[in-house]
């Protein structure tokens, strides 16, 4: 078993397409998410003022002066507290003011006219003020007295790009450092390793490897144990080279970092489980078919555009749940979803690994 | 007991018999050859008697073991050399070698030393650290070879291994199979070469459609379609000479069926048991007939092949 995982070592490490693609891309794509859409993070066009008004007759004290200091922050925003809605709903629907807000407690409701930019410029607004109220309490539950230095700093225009919480000065870096990592995995994880098996057979060593006296199972068990390091390599190499050469920050503290790691790594073993059964069980090409499935699911989790404008189509896919999970850990220190995905990661790569064993056993070998 | 028994081998894929009724016997320490043309069942027979297959009918034995219920230990007595270059490009020779040798569990001093025999033994001794992907078609044949052979298996069977080499490495392939068969070596041997089933061959086996169509040694496939051989000699004769007593005396020599002139050549047919045609040459001497050029024509395995089973191999 182990011959056989060192040989696929052997082979990764000797593949330039292979290193490329685990090592390089990842940190290539961090390179032009990180550094060159960073700078497109400015609006196309001035959309003008923006005209709304809002309610704050449903909400505390505290929530309405937040809001309030917030919305009346921003000179662009022409902001005016209202307490009739249907003369408010109405001069919406004429165009005469761009939308309506009211606060409820801490939730917030808007009813917008017909301006979509303008429309997706309020939406990021508020999601921006959601973050920072969600940060402001969790920094006064975890570390009250971080709370004054984060208050005593001016919020300037930048802060949609970047935002202050536990301490740590967050950029999209930190977000599309995780990303990538959830990509790679779901990327190269499945789809590499559905090929191994298929690999062997292009290299005509298959009926070769099964021919020796080598139990099929210990040959099964070291292609998978051959393709960890590879994961640990991608996600190691990735993070690294984020904090190295963006500044990206991850958890505020060793053992935060450490559980993501673990975490990102259960993940790869699971993703690189899937495929291998995905490879054994598939009689076409199992890369066609995981590939497309692959793109769809992180497109549709929203994978790219978390925390900026777009939402996601399902916040129940997996690439979606991961980077929740590691983004409440890093930007919250909330380790709880975390260890969730780690066990449940654990969990499918046991059950898929004995799953690919006996279907590889009972594999004819031409 | 020969040392591999094949007894009535079947082996279906759906409705396609691809082995039907198959038994032959190897002998230990015989090179055997198996000739047949594309789809004949030659790859599947060998798939089942290496145990990378499974079989509907009959028995194989290996040794005097069942290679069903032994299989383990039959895969340690064989070693296969596939048709296909099955290396890993990414690993050395010595590597690729090594590997192999060590799923056949060599270890340690044994395993390099093992490994490093078989690169000798195949002429890359100073290829070691040299990658497949940058050998040549006939080196990449021999590692291949080697790689089948590291572990010192007393049955090697090699699946048509000179397809796409060179002259020079052809040369060393037969040469090493030789040596193989001197170091008491089995070898089962398939390929479409004729020249070198006949070269090397200690007995050979016709397979067509899945069924054994004739076995033996290549003297005993050819006497099964013709007794004799057949000499041409190129000479001159002046008009008065008197061929009918040339041809009435060539015929009355022992070993000769008979003999027959045609414009100024002697075709003479001689018993295929007979190997020395000196005593011939010398009659036709005494007649004062000059020897232009004499050729000796003896049915090879193609002709045998095309008798045998009414097309040509390939």
């Amino acid at each position: 078993m182990l011959k056989v995982a060192i040989k696929e070592m052997k082979g990764y490490f000797r593949s330039p397409v292979a290193v490329f693609m685990t090592v390089f891309f990842p940190c290539l794509l961090i390179y032009v998410l990180g550094t060159m859409l960073q700078s497109l993070d400015i609006s196309d066009h001035s959309i003008g003022d923006i005209k709304i008004q809002y309610n704050l007759s449903d909400t505390d004290k505290y929530n309405a002066e937040a809001f309030e200091s917030f919305i009346t922050g921003i000179d662009m925003v022409k902001a005016e507290e209202t307490s009739d809605k249907d003369n408010a709903l109405s001069l919406t629907d004429k165009g005469e003011i761009n939308a309506y807000i009211e606060l409820h407690g801490s939730d917030i409701k808007m009813f917008t006219g017909d301006n979509d930019t303008i429309n997706r410029a309020l939406k990021s607004m508020l999601g921006s003020y959601n973050t920072m109220a969600d940060t402001y309490k969790n920094i006064a539950m975890v570390n009250p007295s971080a709370l004054q230095d984060v208050i005593s700093k001016d919020i300037s225009e930048t802060s949609y790009v970047e935002q202050n919480g536990l301490g740590v000065t967050r950029s999209m870096i930190d977000y599309y450092a995780v990303s990538v990592i959830v990509m790679m995995i779901f990327m190269s994880g499945i789809t590499g390793q559905s090929e191994v098996f298929k690999e062997e057979k292009n290299a005509n060593t298959y009926s070769r490897l099964l021919l020796t006296t080598t139990p099929k199972l210990s040959v099964f068990f070291g292609k998978v144990i051959g393709s960890i390091p590879m994961s640990v390599i991608t996600v190691g190499a990735t993070m690294i080279f984020a904090v190295v050469f963006f500044g990206a920050n991850y958890c505020s503290d060793i053992l935060g970092n450490v559980l993501l790691v673990v975490m990102l790594l259960s993940v790869s073993l699971a993703a690189t489980a899937l495929g291998t059964v995905a490879g054994l069980v598939m009689k076409i090409p199992a890369a066609s078919v995981l590939m497309p499935i692959c793109w769809q699911m992180l497109f549709f989790s929203g994978t790219f555009s978390k925390e900026i404008f777009i939402e996601g189509y399902s916040t129940s896919l997996p690439p979606y749940l991961i980077q929740q999970a590691a983004f409440d850990l890093t930007l919250f220190g909330d380790g709880s979803g975390a260890i969730v995905v780690t066990l449940v990661s654990l969990a499918i790569f046991v059950i898929l690994t004995i799953i690919g064993a006996a279907v590889f056993a009972k594999k004819k070998a031409v | 007991m020969a040392f591999v028994e094949v007894k009535k081998l079947i082996k279906n894929y759906g409705e396609f018999c691809a082995v039907d009724n198959l038994s032959f016997e190897v002998e230990e320490g015989e090179i055997f050859g198996l000739i047949g043309p594309n789809g004949a069942g030659k790859s599947t027979t060998i798939n089942v008697i290496t145990t990378l297959d499974d079989f509907n009918g009959g028995s194989v034995t290996i040794s005097g073991l069942d290679i069903v219920k032994n299989c383990s230990q039959i895969r340690g007595l064989v070693g296969v050399v596939p048709q296909e270059i099955a290396l890993y490009p990414y690993l050395t020779a010595l590597e690729n070698v090594k590997f192999f040798a060590s799923l056949y569990g060599l270890k340690g001093k044994e395993l390099h030393e093992s490994a490093m025999k078989a690169l000798q033994f195949t002429g890359l001794a100073d290829k070691v650290d040299m990658k497949p992907k940058k050998m040549s078609g006939g080196m990449k044949r021999r590692l291949n070879i080697a790689c089948g052979i590291a572990h010192h298996p007393k049955l090697i069977v090699m699946d048509e291994p000179t397809v796409g080499v060179d002259a020079q490495s052809r040369e060393h392939i037969m040469n090493s199979i030789l040596t193989l068969k001197e170091k008491g070596a089995t070898v089962i041997y398939t390929s479409h070469y004729m020249h070198e089933v006949e070269t090397i061959c200690d007995r050979i086996a016709i397979i067509d459609h899945g069924q054994l169509v004739a076995s033996g040694t290549e003297q005993e496939l050819v006497s099964m379609i013709t007794d004799c051989r057949t000499i041409r000699v190129k000479t001159k004769w002046s008009a008065d000479f008197d061929v009918n007593k040339l041809t009435t005396t060539l015929s009355a020599l022992p070993g000769v069926n008979g003999a027959s002139v045609d414009e100024n050549v002697i075709k003479i047919d001689v018993k295929l048991t007979e190997n020395d045609f000196s005593y011939i040459i010398d009659e036709i001497r005494k007649f004062g007939l000059p020897l232009i050029s004499v050729n000796c024509e003896t049915p090879d395995l193609d002709a045998v092949f095309l008798a045998l089973t009414g097309h040509d191999i390939r």
